[in-house]
């Protein structure tokens, strides 16, 4: 007869996820948890753009001359070239200066010998050998701030040139024609590829990079210390000799991963809504320029960036890489013997969190296809950068598969590792073994 | 029905820490576990219970390997433990549902063993706020009524009293109105009340027909309800079978006598020991009924009135003590 248990049964898995999860949400620093990440995460996004935005608007009026106070009070334009230069040029057609509350004068006729006061300015247009120049003329003790001059100059410059044109007969359309120019830009052959295959450029993967990986570090550290908290507090409290008479250990500890994975899958998908409602929120404010937006940091957005199928991925990648690192917390979990063990037992998890994300942050500089074919395939990295590299279009799908698979083995290794160390260990009082000692129960 | 253990072995290491544990329970009843700390016990109910791996032997339950897809089985753990922050009623319910048993089902046997052990102020919030107002009964003036009418909140199990503890898990256990009924020191750490209880417990679930292993470190206690006893010492089982024919093999050796005079002359003549003495009132040692009846007959002989005269075997206790004292831990060493 079999003297052994069957330690990988799932009976009673169901219920211990459903306890999991529903003791998860109703304790009270997991609802603000969830709460504070995902409004987090959800106005990312928007909030990025908007900063970027305003950024703009404010490069914009310290350019413009749309100001609506200036400090100037009198400017006088004297136009001593023979281009004429009229005062509809300086107002538009509307006859309204675009210098708001500034007094402008217009004197085709030479000179102006009057001394300026701190808040007159004097805008000269000149001619030269080789062609006008523009100069503006502050007093000593002018109080004209530099960026009103400079923008006060800019409309005299553009006023001057469009007569210019005026007087060589050509039209509004031709102006604009010319003043077009043309521009110019190197771009490597990924940005390159990345415009013209509209997927992305080295830019924008790694912020998704960086997005995806942030994500996937957050929530495998915030459910790892949940799950070595709990299997220590089990283990500390001997609730766990209770329970084995019910449950296995596999689903003893599946359950509870698989039920804060219920808490994780939450967050992730409300965010996920909650960047689709901030988004739409925007996309009603801001229009077009929304639309036109550069991709985002670290928000759920990148989950609907490319489809359901870029979706199911990401989504099944975190899930993946969730549930490995998670066992490896139970793994850790059921060898803590005291309270100040579960730090240590976290530490050596994070530390290989870590080691993924920053191997897979800066494993997407290069863009090399070796360096991304190894990142993709190797564990801990390619929890990290598979996903991303695949949806992006870096990795081919036989490579993301591969991947997946490897990853897929070592996630039932670990379970089934987990399953004899949960066994051995919890019911052990004895000093937290090493490593070596934990894997021995493999054999 | 029946349980049988056969052959238990296991060892940490070089360490043997149960060395070929072998009992059987063919009848309902109490079996008994006993033994010094660190003899073996425990590792053989975890090992028993499939909680733990054995290294050699085998449990069956009616010719099955007994775990708890075979057997309906409630376990008390010696050190008790409960989540310190979920509330009761939710956690007594997650054993309940892991055990397969319905929801309302549940509901009603929470219902049931919480009035029977009397811990229904920890589990219903309108059963803490009628404790609450009986307690205030003699001061409930008009001002304090508000105060009654509030719902209390319930203690948090970290908040409760070790025996309370205790009680939560024994309800646990009776959840799924277990055939088998594993109890690690049902009683330690009970006041006289609630080892009362317990007792009665006990007692009604025996005559219910149901199969319980207890270990107990107060052999009273053990000897009040089991029929079979296993005693082991240093991993090995050094005494086991049936109570009673236990203490038959030992002899009856305790003797106690009361008469109205003294008779020290009378018992040292006899070769007797005496255990105690107080008011002509003696605890003897006999080597068995020959040696008690010859001093009955020489007292008679004398014209002795003999108030008392009570021959019985060795208690459980002096088994015990016999077996794995001190004169037993010096010759084993």
């Amino acid at each position: 007869m079999d003297k052994r248990e069957n330690i990988y049964s799932f009976k009673g898995f169901s219920k211990v996820c459903a306890f999991t999860a529903k003791q998860t949400f109703k304790n009270k620093a997991y609802r603000l948890s969830l709460i504070i990440f995902v409004a987090c995460m959800s106005l990312t996004g928007p909030l990025q753009y908007i900063m970027a935005r305003n950024g703009e608007n404010t490069a914009e009026a310290m350019l413009g001359v749309n100001y609506d106070k200036f400090a100037a009070e009198n400017v006088a334009v004297v136009n001593t070239t023979d281009i004429d230069l009229k005062m509809s040029d300086l107002t538009g057609e509307e006859g309204v200066t675009k210098l708001g509350n500034v007094n402008l004068t217009l004197k085709n006729d030479g000179g102006n010998s009057d001394r300026l006061s701190s808040l007159d300015a004097l805008v000269k247009i000149d001619s030269t050998e080789s062609g006008f120049v523009v100069n503006g003329v502050v007093s000593d003790d002018t109080k004209i701030p530099a960026s009103e001059m400079s923008s006060i100059v800019s409309l005299v410059r553009n006023s001057f040139e469009s007569a210019r044109m005026r007087t060589l007969n050509i039209t509004e359309s031709d102006i604009a024609v010319i003043s077009s120019g043309v521009g110019t830009e190197t771009l490597s052959y990924d940005d390159y590829s990345a415009e013209e295959n509209k997927t992305v450029s080295s830019d924008n993967y790694m912020m998704l990079a960086v997005g995806f990986s942030i994500l996937v570090m957050i929530v495998i550290s915030m459910s790892t210390s949940f799950i070595i908290a709990s299997v220590t507090e089990e283990k500390q409290s001997k609730l766990v000799e209770s329970l084995l008479v019910s449950v296995r250990p596999m689903a003893l500890l599946m359950g509870k991963i698989a039920g804060m994975l219920t808490y994780v899958l939450s967050i992730v998908a409300l965010g996920f809504v909650g960047s689709k409602v901030s988004d739409l929120a925007l996309k009603l404010i801001f229009k077009d320029s929304f639309e036109n937006r550069p991709v985002g940091g670290v928000n759920f957005d990148m989950f609907g960036m490319f489809g359901t199928k870029g979706f199911l991925v990401m989504v099944l990648a975190l899930a993946i890489g969730y549930l490995s690192f998670a066992i490896l917390g139970g793994i850790m979990g059921s060898a803590c013997s005291k309270p100040e063990d579960t730090q240590s037992a976290s530490g050596s998890v994070m530390m290989l969190v870590m080691v993924g994300y920053i191997g897979a942050i800066f494993a997407g500089i290069p863009d090399s296809a070796s360096i991304n074919m190894i990142v993709s395939l190797l564990p801990p990295f390619s929890y990290f950068t598979a996903p991303i590299m695949f949806v992006t279009g870096r990795i081919e799908t036989w490579l993301f598969l591969v991947s997946l698979l490897i990853q897929l083995v070592l996630l039932v290794l670990l379970m089934l590792l987990c399953a004899k160390t949960y066994r051995n260990l919890i019911l052990s009082d004895s000093s937290t073994p090493r490593l070596k000692a934990i894997f021995k129960f493999a054999k | 029905m029946s349980l049988v253990v056969n052959g238990l072995f296991k060892k940490y290491g070089e360490k043997v820490v149960v060395d070929n544990i072998s009992f059987a329970m063919e009848h309902p009843g109490v079996y008994a576990l006993l033994g010094t700390n660190g003899a073996g016990k425990t590792t053989s109910i975890r090992m028993i219970l499939g909680m733990l791996d054995k290294d050699a032997g085998e449990v069956t339950w009616n010719g099955k390997p007994l775990n708890f897809d075979t057997c309906n089985i409630g376990y008390l753990a010696e050190e008790r433990g409960l989540y310190p922050k979920y509330t009761l009623i939710d956690q007594i319910r997650y054993f309940g549902e892991l055990r397969g048993i319905e929801r309302s089902v549940i509901d009603e046997r929470i219902k049931y063993w919480a009035k029977r052990l009397k811990v229904e102020e920890y589990l219903y919030p309108e059963k803490a706020a009628e404790l609450i107002a009986k307690q205030n009964a003699g001061s409930a003036a008009a001002g304090n009524r508000a105060a009654l009418r509030k719902k209390p909140k319930l203690q948090s199990p970290d908040q409760l009293s070790k025996g309370n503890q205790q009680k939560i898990q024994f309800l646990i256990a009776m959840l799924s109105d277990p055939e088998l009924l594993v109890l690690d020191e049902p009683f330690s750490g009970l006041d006289p009340v609630n080892t009362d209880i317990l007792k009665e417990v006990v007692r009604e679930q025996i005559a219910a027909g149901k199969y319980i292993i207890m270990s107990s470190h107060q052999m009273e206690v053990v000897e009040e309800f089991c029929t079979d006893i296993t005693i082991l010492h240093r991993s090995k089982a050094v005494v086991s079978g049936n109570l009673n024919d236990i203490k038959k093999s030992y002899g009856r050796v305790n003797l106690k006598l009361k008469v109205e005079q003294d008779i020290n002359d009378f018992i040292e003549k006899a070769g007797i020991t005496i255990v105690s003495e107080k008011e002509h009132e003696y605890n003897l040692k006999v080597t068995g009924d020959k040696q008690a009846n010859e001093l009955l007959g020489s007292l008679i002989s004398a014209g002795i009135n003999v108030v008392k005269f009570d021959l019985s075997e060795l208690s459980l206790h002096e088994i015990f003590v016999k077996e794995v004292g001190p004169v037993n831990e010096e010759a084993s060493e």
